[in-house]
């Protein structure tokens, strides 16, 4: 059934956010009708599209995927699929890429080298190469180094390809608190949460990388505006189901367990759709916290959750312990891989430093689900 | 303590300098000032004496500008009154009148100060037909009267000596530009002279006077209008007035579909004076198909009068006005469907978009759009007359492999898919109160008749490993409609793996194996389904078929031709397999064909 040409499909993509799951779709469609015209070219610059899209709305899969097929085509003939066209995506796909650990370090980084061959082949500043390479480097399980990694990045010179003052000092962010300088990221997320730096992702990603540093440091107030503001900004994307994770991590540890219930109900089908690792880990650890902590208040929640969930129970009752242990079982799935990808046992600590931390707290918190 | 009541003090520079740079978009606003005082005094007069002259003079002599109305002009007394004092207006003391005045703020004349360093107005009252008086103003707050022995007719001459800043204003050209701008469709005879150059301003027919026109003369008279204004080519022209603000008005739609969120192009006019054409909150939002001309009789200008006070009366008349263009749409959806559809062609982006934000723009108008549907396209106030439910598929390939089969079954599905779709139809649902059931190709076709005969079930575990390679999962199932061979059926996690596939034999090893690691997570997944149809003759037909050769090549042919027929990537793998197949089945039937031939013969 011949329903609208391509053009039409790129025509309703284009007034639409990349956030949109249509577009995706849309653009899916285009892509399909220019396969079978077998139209190299239209391909080229559909699939270009689909990572850009794909990498905006959370379906990171299909961003490698294609950017694999573009860079293919230029490898196969630079003249007719330039180079420039794949340098700013290259920086989507290498911080996707780490994010899956059945990707593994040799592969990961070759897609460096690569990065970096295209960029100076381009006569470009390699800073985003390296800004990305802190990125990964976190992922890989090394936080330090991570951290290492972005300040020497400054060093190296701005140009059209870097990336904005928002992103990179969000990622700066991120790391801080991932090496437990919580104050300092505090501090340096200020220009980010109250506007003066801004972008389509930041501060959206800011304030639930924030909430383990609210944690630690017990600031309720900044925390607080990381769960409401922070939220609304993530709320209706699913490429931030990480970023939900976090806020469902700080409800568990922080005996906030009715509100990330019910965050966990709004989006597990976020979690569900997700193939990414990371987007997996950090909501399993997080759901995890919530029904241990839940578990230890009461034997049972009502919930309501879709049917092609695997633990549905249809008059919506649901065993807090067997939840708990359900997203245990999986978390672990996904902490074993990145331990093993990454030969160190950083993901797995995560899991357990946020387990002790949680037993603590349960003891000293009123904690109520109601 | 005792308390001093003290005056403010009024600096009248200071005030012509904040009307300048900060009130008005210009010094060309003293022409209109100018025309709207001259408009004003005529009214006046005319109210007491119909028959009277309503004549406006624009005359220009070298650097100087006389505007000579034939209007009331004004008594010694109303002098002091009315021109002496900041604020104070002739028109607000009269208003109990219910004259049609265009002003009332009382700082018109101020706006004199901008292209001239003194105003002198020159002026014999009806009421007062003996003496003519002389005014003389100066930016400095200083003013003069006398009265001059001059034989002039009753009405009111301004006169202005261009300043430095006014020279180029009160240039012939710009002059004239301006005129018209705001004056051509004042109600009085307005004519401009300069030198032996005599023009007349004022139209002799006013778009928004149509009561007796006829349709053709409306169409043609609308578009006259137009040319000065919008460019065309316009859908449709349609009057429109409200009760409220007392505007008529004529709406072009537009023909050619605008940007989202495209800015409105509205030329209003205040009882026949240019407004402005930047107001845009005279038509709701949504009117994004509607340029206008407009004449409001009883609408409040702001003090720059280059804008509408948004007062309740305003918002009432934009209420009015969205009706109006509600009711036309609705009537063009039920009495012209066609011209619907060509207008929902040229705007459909604008139309869903905007009935995906709006409220009450979703409710009224998204029943008569049209959705693509199992059923063909189908407007949702008929999909709804016959469907309790609104089953939905949000994704185009999903909708397809499902839209073959379930238009003979008794559910109907709609596809939303497109851009806005889904948020249209889920939005109206809730205003609406009805129930959305997404639908999905797999439960759809799990839900399909099992064939039951032995041999059906024994053709089935024949074939149910010849497409290992494409990995296909093979099915049998009785469906209708019964022409329809076999369906492809695949959920978006299945398109994935079976996309990855296909890219990773086109991409090195590298690639091949990052996108290996993507898609391992979905090992778990069913593969696609390509489910053959037991009430299909050519399926029925293979089911006797001995040589398995044969039956492996028509079930390749068939696997593309559902591929196609759903309209999925067909890749240059798939493209061989049913040009190989075809050849092959090709051969086949001509060898047949020929070995029969030479057994007759």
């Amino acid at each position: 059934m011949a329903i609208k040409s391509m053009e039409t499909f790129l025509k309703e993509a284009s007034v639409l956010q990349d956030e949109n799951p249509q577009k995706l779709h849309l653009l899916e469609q285009a892509l399909n009708s220019a396969v079978t015209q077998n139209d190299l070219l239209k391909q080229y610059d559909t699939r270009l599209k689909i990572v850009e899209v794909a990498s905006f709305s959370g379906k990171l899969e299909k961003a490698l995927m294609h950017f694999g097929w573009c860079v293919s085509q230029h490898d196969n003939d630079p003249l007719i699929f330039p180079l420039k066209s794949l340098l700013w995506k290259y920086k989507y796909i290498m911080s996707i890429a780490p994010k899956f650990h059945t990707i593994s370090l040799d592969k990961i980084n070759t897609l460096e080298e690569n990065m970096e061959r295209h960029y100076r082949q381009a006569g470009c500043s390699i800073r985003p190469v390296k800004v990305t390479l802190a990125s990964s480097t976190y992922f890989k399980g090394e936080a330090t180094e991570g951290l290492s990694l972005f300040l020497q990045s400054l060093g190296y010179q701005r140009d059209y390809y870097a990336d904005c003052v928002a992103c990179e000092l969000n990622l700066k962010v991120s790391l801080l608190v991932a090496n437990a300088k919580d104050e300092d990221a505090v501090s340096q997320s200020q220009v980010l949460i109250s506007g003066v730096n801004h972008c389509a992702e930041v501060p959206h990603l800011t304030y639930s990388e924030l909430l383990p540093s609210c944690t630690r440091l017990g600031d309720e107030q900044l925390a607080q505006k990381c769960l409401t503001k922070g939220y609304q900004l993530i709320a209706s994307n699913p490429v931030y189901l990480p970023q939900m994770g976090m806020q469902l991590q700080y409800c568990a540890l922080n005996g906030l367990l009715a509100l990330g219930i019910s965050r966990f109900q709004g989006h597990i089908h976020w979690w569900q759709d997700a193939l990414c690792h990371w987007s997996l880990y950090e909501f399993e650890l997080g759901a995890m916290l919530l029904f241990i902590a839940a578990a230890a208040e009461q034997e049972e929640v009502t919930l309501n959750l879709p049917e092609s969930f695997s633990c549905y129970s249809s008059t919506g009752v649901y065993k807090t312990q067997v939840l708990a242990d359900y997203f245990k079982q999986k978390l672990m799935v996904n902490t074993r891989g990145f331990d093993q990808r990454n030969g160190n046992d950083f993901f797995g600590v995560r899991v357990a430093q946020s387990q002790v931390l949680l037993s603590e707290r349960t003891e000293t918190n009123n904690v109520s689900i109601t | 303590m005792d308390i001093l009541e003290q005056r403010f003090q009024v600096n009248l520079s200071g005030i012509i300098d904040l009307l300048s740079q900060h009130l008005y978009s210009g010094p060309q606003v003293f022409v209109r000032e100018l025309l709207q005082n001259g408009v004003d005094a005529i009214t006046a007069r005319a109210h007491d004496e119909p028959n009277c002259e309503k004549r406006l003079t624009v005359e220009i002599l070298s650097n100087r500008l006389e505007v000579t109305d034939s209007g009331i002009g004004l008594t010694e007394e109303e002098i002091h009154r009315f021109l002496s004092v900041i604020g104070q207006s002739s028109k607000r003391d009269l208003m109990g009148k219910q004259l049609d005045y265009i002003g009332q703020f009382g700082i018109g004349l101020l706006a004199c100060f901008m292209v001239s360093d003194e105003i002198t107005l020159q002026t014999k009252s009806a009421n007062s037909p003996l003496q003519s008086w002389q005014w003389t103003g100066k930016p400095d707050g200083t003013y003069s009267v006398e009265q001059i022995d001059l034989d002039m007719p009753i009405g009111t001459r301004v006169i202005l000596n261009a300043n430095n800043q006014g020279k180029q204003y009160l240039e012939a050209k710009e002059l004239l530009h301006w005129l018209n701008y705001y004056g051509k469709y004042l109600p009085y005879e307005i004519n401009f002279i300069n030198g032996k150059q005599h023009q007349r301003i004022s139209a002799l027919s006013i778009p928004w006077d149509y009561e007796s026109t006829n349709k053709s003369n409306f169409n043609d008279k609308a578009l006259t209008a137009a040319q000065d204004y919008f460019n065309g080519p316009f859908f449709d022209i349609i009057p429109f007035q409200t009760l409220k603000g007392k505007v008529k008005g004529i709406a072009y739609i537009s023909a050619q579909p605008g940007a989202l969120n495209g800015q409105q192009h509205h030329q209003i006019f205040l009882k026949g004076m240019r407004l402005s054409d930047t107001a845009h909150n005279i038509l709701p939002e949504w009117a994004f198909f509607v340029n206008t001309i407009i004449n409001a009789e009883d609408l409040s200008p702001t003090a720059s009068r280059e804008s509408l006070y948004q007062d309740e009366t305003l918002a009432q008349c934009c209420e009015e006005l969205g009706e109006q263009l509600i009711e036309y749409l609705i009537d063009m959806s039920t009495y012209s469907e066609q011209k619907f559809s060509h207008f929902v062609e040229i705007h459909q982006l604008s139309l869903k978009s905007l009935a995906a934000k709006n409220d009450y723009f979703c409710k009224k108008i998204t029943p008569h759009l049209s959705f693509l549907t199992s059923k063909g396209r189908m407007k949702l106030i008929d999909y709804i007359a016959q469907n309790a439910i609104l089953s939905i598929i949000n994704n185009i390939d999903e909708f397809r492999q499902i839209s073959q089969i379930s238009n003979s079954k008794s559910q109907c599905v709609l596809c939303t898919g497109f851009a806005f779709d889904q948020e249209i139809i889920y939005k109206y649902a809730q205003l609406e109160g009805l129930e959305v059931k997404v639908v999905d190709p797999q439960s759809t076709v799990s839900q399909l008749q099992d064939v039951t005969q032995q041999g059906l079930l024994t053709f089935l575990k024949r074939i149910n490993t010849m497409l290992n390679s494409e990995d296909v999962l093979v099915t049998l199932k009785h469906f209708e409609p019964v022409e329809v061979a076999a369906l492809f059926v695949s959920s978006e996690k299945q398109m994935f793996i079976s996309t990855a596939k296909k890219i990773q034999e086109q991409t090195d090893d590298f690639w091949g194996g990052i996108i290996d690691g993507v898609t391992d997570t979905s090992k778990t997944y069913q593969s696609n389904e390509l489910c053959l149809n037991a009430s299909n003759e050519l399926v029925l037909q293979l089911s006797q078929l001995d040589d398995a050769e044969l039956l492996k090549t028509y079930l390749q042919v068939l696997y593309v031709q559902s591929l196609l027929m759903g309209n999925f990537a067909v890749g240059d793998k798939e493209l061989s397999l049913l040009n190989q197949g075809l050849l092959y089945l090709m051969n086949t039937g001509l060898n047949s064909l020929i070995s029969n031939n030479n057994t007759c013969h």
